[in-house]
């Protein structure tokens, strides 16, 4: 079978071998069932190309196993690329890291009050109260804000013979009247810890 | 490349930016997707970087993906597509060597069969690259008709001229090495 041009496409009986190959590769029926059983040329033609189809299936049955690096490497990659393209922050969002503050929504607009104006509220809620210090210099107290709720961390200090708990307890109740009164905020929690001790030597 | 019904779940959360999801997608694709791209291009390295590089090209595009089932249809495209653009930058800057002779004039120490494997291996690597694409995903992936039309973003009766061209093209390389 020469395969010079068009003409070697075409077996000795005048079939196409175009025809054949297709039938083969697709698992088509024959179109000439008759002359195919009987036509050598055909025959030769089919067993070759059975022959190789059977070598192109043996090739698609062969196992390939991806690198498991490949998960890994396209993870990192993600990582790196999203470490070098920062998306740009709007002003707002950067100032409101600076600054936190509380939000209270009302009809008209919305108030907003920084964390530090609560910190400040809190020092004067503790300040007036027997038995009780401050740590450090003011405002000692830190806030926490999400949205209109506070959560304030509060370190004390006790006057020597004081009962901690009642003075705790006393510190908790002021703080909440203080902010939720003056502010409008919902104090969600008021976490207190007791860091010193003061006038031991004197009493 | 049947998508599994958690697969969905997996690709819905990759698209709203789920890392751990679109991790896992990977370790479950990243086999036929690699297979497709060797399968193509013949050599393992340009393999894993072109599957590598298709993941990450996925994970941006992924926000634009409608139909999620869709997804595996979608890899197959974008891993296809960066092995043609491969193969024809590598076209550009270097010749390969013909080893298909120099293999077969190599002394008996592989099998016959193995040997005639390895020669077939060359010869799909040596169909032009339009013949190659929608050949292996035919012949090798077992893809249908429809699902590489929609792969290759072409028609039914395109696809099948193009494998009939890469059948008859096939056929007479192997005639030529025997």
């Amino acid at each position: 079978m020469a395969m010079n041009g068009e003409s070697g496409w075409r077996l000795a009986c005048g079939r196409e071998l175009a025809r054949l190959v297709d039938q083969v590769a697709d698992g088509l029926p024959p179109a000439e069932p008759e002359h195919q059983r009987t036509c050598l040329h055909c025959q030769a033609a089919l067993g070759e190309l059975e022959d190789l189809w059977g070598q192109v299936r043996a090739l698609a049955r062969e196992e390939i196993v991806a690198p498991e690096r490949i998960v890994s490497s396209v993870i990192r990659r993600i990582h790196e690329g999203l470490a070098a393209t920062p998306r740009e922050v709007p002003l707002e969002e950067v100032l409101s890291r600076l600054v936190r503050h509380a939000l209270l929504e009302t009809d008209h607009g919305t108030t907003r009050i920084a964390d530090s104006v609560v910190a400040k509220i809190v020092d004067h809620a503790v300040r007036g109260l027997r038995g009780v210090g401050l740590t450090g210099g003011p405002p000692s107290a830190s806030v926490a804000v999400n949205g209109s709720r506070v959560t304030i961390r509060l370190p004390l200090a006790i006057r020597y013979g004081v009962s901690l708990a009642e003075a705790s307890a006393a510190a908790r109740m002021s703080v909440i009247e203080q902010v939720e009164g003056l502010t409008g905020l919902v104090v969600d929690a008021v976490d207190i810890s007791v860091e010193d001790v003061f006038g031991a030597d004197a009493g | 490349m049947v998508l599994k019904t958690d697969d969905i779940h997996l690709v819905s959360a990759a698209q709203r930016g789920d890392l751990i999801a679109f991790e896992a997608l990977v370790g479950r694709y990243r086999t036929p997707a690699y297979r497709v791209a060797l399968r193509i291009l013949g050599d393992p390295t340009d393999a894993e970087d072109v599957t590598q590089d298709s993941f990450l090209q996925a994970w941006q595009a992924l926000p634009t993906l409608r139909a999620r089932r869709a997804f595996s249809t979608w890899l197959y495209r974008i891993v296809t597509n960066r092995c043609l653009n491969a193969i024809r930058s590598r076209r550009a800057t270097e010749i390969l060597p013909n080893e298909i002779e120099d293999e077969t004039r190599r002394p008996n120490h592989v099998t016959e069969a193995r040997r005639r494997l390895e020669t077939l291996r060359r010869a799909i690597t040596r169909l032009t690259p339009e013949q190659r694409a929608p050949f292996v995903l035919r012949e090798l992936e077992g893809l249908s008709y429809e699902e590489i039309a929609d792969v290759l973003e072409t028609t039914v009766p395109a696809i099948k001229g193009r494998l009939h061209r890469a059948r008859l093209a096939l056929l007479e390389a192997m005639r030529e090495w025997r």
